[in-house]
């Protein structure tokens, strides 16, 4: 089970953001931030080299004492952070990608919404 | 060796550890600094007759436990030291020397060779050094037997040169002589020491020399039983190891040759070095011996960096030549050293090969057997650190191997590798103080904004400012906490100054935004800079409103109240002790403006420019008579910023603003009032209280020009929540226009009108009417006349010298100039109007009316022509009943005559300007019938006796 989910837009800053331990939410505020650092290089250093077809799954993107994090990032730069404790061995790779997928899906249900801006703030219902 | 030293880089392994020291208390620190930056400048000595060159590192201060690690790493050893010392007197000399003596005795298991600068010696006693017996056994005390023939030639030619220089000067100081001690250099002060490049030279090539006799140095192989040679730790923990056998050989063998190694580099020849130390690697593999095979390998990476990056030294030592004699630059050891090499080359590193080598500079020869490549380095370094983290005593060592790694991959640009070598050196666990983990964040987030990535290095960098003020710690140093905050704004998107951080943009993560103001606000509370903390605040409130919540801003507005209530917040920019300016956040959304309008003066009161009044349009020289093309519209755009009417020094002038409040909370804004430049302008505050959001309220700003010229009005200036705010245009985004350009013209007086007549109910339908400040309305029947008088008054303080009065009306100019006529001359000769007098002026109005009635409005009245009869029977039931008079009246309806008696005005300096003022007064004269022929003929002559009473048919009397 993930412990936070961040949903960051392409200039970087968080369109959505829920983390499950509710006290601990500046921390995984944290996390996520300095994830995009990595996150930035990848995308950097694979658009240098090829020039398209690059797979959106980052994989993780780096382990901390507790959590793992990993990245997903769209062909619009939109990007989706899923960070899990890293006690929990029971997640595979394969799982950390459909969730993903998922939760690519889910983004682009709500970007289908006419009434959504691009760039606004996603509220969760 | 308990603390890494972050600065380290993997061409510090070529580097000869010199020791610069200061003894005595007389020299100033300040002054020891600047020596030292002067002396670390000299960081690359090329050697007489060698194609080498040495490299140096030079220290402050050294622990002696590092300088135990010297046999594992010979970098580490301690090799030179200098003395800095400053003398008054000759008994210093002798002091200092002593202290000299035992500093070199501090280091002496590693000193090659040593030195005493001593300055401030008066010219005449400047001799001292170079008496012939010190000569002989100066320097060579230290060092081994056997390198004295290597050393000495070098150190006589030094001192015989100074020798020959200063023996001409009489040697009065005998007595000191003999106390002086070997390498001793005496200089006139420490500004004026112009040799002592040329001596560190001399001094450095002896250090070469002795290194170079260690490195060629074969005596052991002679030996019976090799040395082992230890780490430190190795040594405290007792060997467990068997001191025989084959394997023990070997190991002996190959930490011995890893040293040979290490001496080659020193000495300039990486490539003899890189051989040794793959030697070296093997034999260390072959019989486990971890550590040191790790530092076979990390010599290896470390020599063939210095041969693939050899550009790496030159960039830095360039740019400290052109620094010369920048005595600002104090930076110490203990900082981590900024080459500029790294920014230099990391842009080109992409491609980078031994082959973009710039011409002249000498080539190794580069393609060195066993050279690693760029990739094999950092795989090598990997190993290092492997091997490294199997020692727990080695986590220095590691931590430092990292770093090196780290500043390699800088330069090739891997900059993801990079993090993965530093996010490994946060895993080693080395126990250090509050302090030192201070300097490992900060190292650590230096590194990080090295390789780009500012979020990880502004995490650290916060990290580190925590620790400052950790509850653990029983003294929390507030201030460094802060100044390591400021530090992280950058990375995260944070600005100081609210005109850099766009309001509303989007950029950067609010919830950590939001929460570093908060610590900063909390620190600068801590370290009791309440101004400081205010900014903080203001531009917590003002610049994230957005993203805080009702009970947020709440919370936050009666914070920043309670703190101004102590200090008042200021509207100028903050200058901290670290130079850092925090520029002053205006509240221009707190509240909001919606418009801003400057007000003309009343008409009455409006300046009128003669020049003006006489002005005749020039001829249109184009040939259209009407284009849509605007010609010079940049000239116009300027002219719009120019308001076009004008003010009047000394009168009161108003700007008239709408303003929202989107907080939710009661907003007192006081002392509310423009701010203009350029001009003096006397301001009125407003005050004001705007409940929670809502809008707009007007607001009226009142001020008093009290110069003439152009005055400019760039935004206005309040306080609000005790903080005062000086807003102007240009930082509004909604205001295109950063000033409005108003002319003010000089004083003019100003005059007041009465006159004896009632006031009239009804508004003048003249045009023109905006001047009217008084009103008279008479009613007259018509022929009737009446003497009115028009008090005119001087308001003002100035006297008013010139008056031109003139009648406006509808009617024909020569009815009007009959209907009113008024003295002029009368008036002309009570000017000039002193200040607070008055004078009158009598307008004597005459109500002319026709005495015929027009047909049309007499057509329903009276049909039958001639009819006496009727006639005189009306008039005598008129006599008899009022009431049938009042309908005739209306049937006779009055005239209305309206007129503006206008008063064109001058005096004070405004006149010499050529502007004066108008006011006028509007007069309404009902003018009613008195008699009315309705009907008349011409009669026969014979008739005319009698007939007159019979032909004035109809009248109507009214008086």
């Amino acid at each position: 089970m993930a412990v936070c989910v961040a949903v960051i837009a392409k200039e970087n800053y968080p369109l959505y953001i829920k983390t499950l331990p509710n006290e601990n939410e500046l921390k995984f505020h944290y996390t996520v931030h300095t994830s995009l650092d990595v996150i930035e290089e990848r995308i950097h250093s694979v658009s240098k080299n090829t020039n398209d077809l690059r797979e959106l799954y980052l994989g993780l993107l780096y382990p901390t004492e507790d959590y793992k994090v990993y990245g997903y990032v769209t062909n619009s730069r939109i990007k989706f952070i899923i960070v899990i404790e890293s006690t929990n061995a029971t997640i595979r790779d394969n799982e950390i990608r459909s969730m993903f997928r998922k939760l690519h899906n889910a983004y682009t249900d709500m970007v289908c919404n006419p009434f959504y801006t691009n760039g606004d703030i996603i509220e969760s219902t | 060796m308990s603390c890494p030293d972050y600065s380290q880089s993997s061409e510090d392994h070529q580097c000869l550890l010199v020791i610069v020291k200061l003894i005595g208390t007389h020299l100033k620190s300040k002054s020891y600094h600047r020596l030292f930056d002067r002396i670390s400048r000299l960081n690359n000595v090329r050697i007489a007759d060698q194609q080498r060159g040495v490299w140096l590192r030079y220290r402050k201060s050294y622990p002696k436990e590092n300088n135990d690690w010297g046999d594992f790493q010979a970098h580490r050893k301690v090799v030179g030291l200098l003395c800095v010392g400053k003398i008054t007197s000759n008994a210093d000399i002798e002091n200092l020397s002593k202290d000299y003596e035992q500093m070199k005795k501090y280091y002496a298991n590693t000193l090659y060779d040593s030195r005493c600068l001593l300055f401030g010696v008066l010219a005449d006693d400047s001799d001292l050094f170079d008496d012939g017996p010190s000569v002989e056994k100066n320097g060579s005390e230290t060092l081994d037997a056997g390198n004295k023939n290597i050393d000495c030639p070098e150190e006589v030619i030094l001192e015989s040169d100074h020798a020959s220089q200063k023996n001409n000067l009489p040697n009065k100081t005998e007595p000191l002589q003999q106390n002086l001690r070997s390498g001793v250099i005496v200089y006139p002060s420490a500004e004026c020491c112009i040799q002592l490049e040329d001596h560190l030279k001399d001094y450095v090539s002896s250090l070469f020399w002795v290194l170079e006799s260690k490195r060629l140095d074969r005596s052991y192989e002679k030996l019976e039983k090799l040395p082992l040679l230890l780490a430190p730790f190795e040594r405290v923990d007792g060997i467990t190891i068997d001191n025989e056998g084959r394997s023990f050989k070997k190991r002996c063998q190959g930490r011995l040759r890893k040293h040979i190694g290490d001496l080659c580099l020193l000495a300039g020849l990486p490539g003899e070095a890189i051989s040794h130390y793959s030697s070296a690697a093997d034999n260390l593999r072959s019989v486990n011996d971890w550590l040191w095979l790790g530092a076979a390998l990390e010599g290896l990476c470390a020599a063939s960096a210095v041969i693939l990056y050899p550009e790496l030294h030159k960039p830095g030592s360039l740019t400290r030549n052109s620094s010369f004699g920048g005595s600002g630059d104090l930076l110490g050891s203990r900082q981590p050293r900024h080459r500029s090499g790294f920014s230099k080359t990391s842009k080109k590193a992409g491609s980078f090969t031994s082959s973009s080598l710039p011409s002249g500079i000498d080539r190794y020869d580069y393609k060195v057997k066993n050279c690693l490549t760029p990739d094999e380095i950092i795989e090598k370094y990997k190993e290092v650190v492997l091997q490294y983290s199997k020692f727990k005593a080695a986590c220095v060592i590691e931590t430092e191997a990292s770093i090196k790694a780290t500043r390699i991959l800088i330069l090739q640009q891997q900059n993801l590798l990079a993090s993965e070598f530093l996010k490994n050196l946060l895993f080693i666990n080395i126990q250090l103080s509050d302090e030192e983990k201070i300097q490992r964040y900060c190292a650590l987030s230096h590194l990080y904004s090295q390789i780009g990535m500012e979020r990880k290095a502004a995490f650290f960098k916060r990290v580190a400012a925590m620790q400052c003020v950790a509850p653990s710690n029983p003294n929390p140093a507030w201030f460094q906490c802060y100044n390591l905050l400021l530090e992280t704004l950058k990375g995260y998107k944070l600005s100081v100054d609210p005109k850099e951080f766009m309001y509303g943009c989007k950029s950067g993560w609010p919830v950590i935004q939001i929460r570093l103001l908060h610590e900063l606000v909390v620190t600068a509370k801590r370290m009791g800079n309440t101004a400081v903390a205010i900014r903080h605040m203001q531009f917590l409130l003002h610049n994230m409103d957005n993203h805080l919540s009702d009970e947020e801003r709440r919370e936050m507005a009666s914070m920043l109240e309670s703190c101004t209530a102590k200090v008042e917040g200021t509207p100028s920019p903050l200058v901290l002790d670290t130079g850092t300016i925090l520029p002053a956040v205006p509240f221009t959304r707190l509240p909001k403006i919606r418009s801003f309008k400057i007000q003309d003066l009343a008409p009455h009161l409006r300046p009128h420019s003669k020049a003006r009044k006489n002005f005749v349009p020039p001829p249109n020289n184009s040939p259209f008579i009407y284009s849509p093309i605007q010609f010079g519209s940049i000239g116009r755009e300027r002219s719009k910023l120019k308001i076009e009417y004008e003010w009047i020094q000394g009168d009161v002038c108003e700007v008239a603003m709408q303003v929202y409040n989107p907080m939710p909370l009661e907003l007192k804004v006081s002392n509310m009032s423009v701010l203009a430049e350029g001009g003096a302008l006397e301001a009125f505050p407003a005050s004001l209280s705007l409940p929670a959001e809502s809008g707009p309220y007007p607001v009226n700003l009142l001020s008093c020009p009290h110069a003439a010229g152009d005055i400019n009005i760039v935004g206005y200036s309040m306080t609000v929540l005790g903080v005062k705010s000086q807003c102007r245009f240009r930082d509004i985004p909604q205001f295109k226009q950063h000033k409005y350009a108003v002319k003010v013209v000089p004083a003019l007086p100003k005059l007041q009108l009465q006159t004896s007549l009632a006031k009239s109910a009804t508004f003048t339908s003249m045009a023109d009417s905006g001047s009217i400040i008084s009103s008279g309305s008479l009613s007259l029947y018509a022929g009737q006349s009446h003497d009115c008088a028009v008090v005119l008054t001087n308001i003002s303080t100035l006297q008013i010298s010139e008056l031109l009065v003139t009648l406006d009306s509808k009617l024909s100019k020569q009815k009007s100039s009959a209907f009113f006529t008024w003295d002029d001359e009368q008036l002309q000769k009570s000017l000039p109007l002193e200040p607070e007098s008055s004078t009158n002026l009598t307008l004597h109005i005459t109500a002319i009316a026709d005495f015929l009635l027009q047909d049309s409005i007499l057509a329903d009245v009276d049909t039958s022509r001639g009819d006496i009869s009727r006639s005189t029977s009306r008039c005598g039931s008129r006599k008899g009943s009022t009431a049938s008079f009042s309908g005739f009246s209306e049937t006779y309806p009055m005239k209305t005559v309206e007129a503006l008696l206008k008063f064109e005005y001058s005096g004070g300096p405004g006149m010499d300007a050529e502007h004066f003022r108008e006011c006028s007064v509007s007069l309404h004269v009902e003018v009613q019938s008195s008699l009315l022929f309705t009907k008349w003929d011409v009669l026969p002559a014979e008739v005319y006796v009698n007939g007159i009473a019979a032909a004035v048919e109809a009248f109507a009397l009214h008086c």
